[in-house]
């Protein structure tokens, strides 16, 4: 890393409000150093209790499908988390991680699905699937992106920009 | 029977089911990464105790927060004690304690009321 380039990346930092940022693999190690953070109350300050929850809860669940689909792919690729202010007194949580075509085309059904649900029907569907699927061999329940929609509030915004045909870095936001 | 006693991390909760006394315990977060490997003892257990049930079965959850594989595993210990009660295993009763000012929380007890049949109450923490 050249030198004059940190102090670019300081600046930018300090400009986009970055409160964390980790890029690389997402590991149980990773995981638990966060979670100790999340629980010291280290990672967000002044923040009321029920925000903090939310805040708690979004980051475990986005974290944990980062985790959970990242031998996906043959080759390995790092991973992103971010936690930056937002608008108007919110905080960002951003996750970042490469996933094949036909993940990226699925996710990007699933979440506009999601994003055209008002609360009730995301409630709905939770329990449905809740009470209908079964745990997947990764370890999930397919309920994380309906759960982070439910406890934010908001929209999802993502992104995916192609590093190869085949291999796309999907970014997911969520505004608490 | 053996009693069953996990002690709590910050990424699993505490684990205390006695059979003698018919009383089983979760508390703390559950947020771990594998929920199907932590709470694989926890079945085993319950499916020996659901040859040889106590009188009275009481479980107590008391969690401040859980993961959503751990949401599918609570709902599995609920049937696991449904299916205890159809076969004619009487007096199962499971309470789900929130903290106060916990509305997630006390909703997540009461979408679990909703779907399970069981005597189920869903009550916040007094003091």
């Amino acid at each position: 890393m050249k030198l004059e380039t940190i102090f670019d990346l300081y600046e930018r930092m300090n400009k986009e409000d970055i409160i964390f940022s980790y890029r690389g693999e997402i590991t149980k190690e990773f995981l638990s150093y966060i979670y100790a953070m999340v629980e010291s109350g280290d990672l967000l300050k002044d923040t009321d209790p029920k925000k903090k929850k939310v805040f708690n809860h979004i980051i475990v669940e986005a974290l944990q499908n980062v985790y959970h689909h990242k031998d996906a792919l043959k080759e390995k690729h790092p991973s992103l988390f971010i936690i930056a202010k937002g608008r108007e007194e919110s905080t960002t949580i951003i996750s970042g991680n490469c996933v094949s075509k036909a993940e990226a085309d699925k996710l990007r059904s699933t979440i506009d699905e999601i994003n055209r649900m008002s609360s009730t029907e995301l409630k709905a569907k939770y329990l449905e699937k809740l009470s209908h699927t079964s745990i997947s061999e990764k370890g999930g329940a397919g309920l994380g992106l309906l759960d982070i929609a439910r406890k934010s509030g908001n929209k999802l915004e993502y992104d995916f920009e192609s590093i190869s045909p085949e291999v796309f870095f999907f970014s997911l936001i969520v505004n608490v | 029977m053996e009693p069953l006693f996990i002690e709590e991390t910050i990424k699993t909760p505490q684990i205390e089911f006695n059979a003698d006394k018919g009383e089983l315990r979760i508390s703390g977060k559950s947020i771990p990464e594998n929920t199907v490997e932590f709470f694989t003892p926890v079945f085993d257990w319950l499916e020996a105790y659901s040859a040889q049930p106590a009188p009275q079965t009481e479980l107590k959850v008391a969690l401040e927060y859980f993961n959503t594989s751990s949401s599918k595993c609570l709902l599995d210990i609920f049937r696991k004690l449904e299916f205890m009660s159809k076969r004619g295993v009487n007096n199962i009763r499971v309470l789900w304690l929130s903290e106060q000012d916990d509305e997630d929380m006390f909703e997540a007890g009461e979408d679990y009321r909703s779907i399970v049949k069981l005597d189920f109450s869903v009550e916040k923490k007094v003091g």
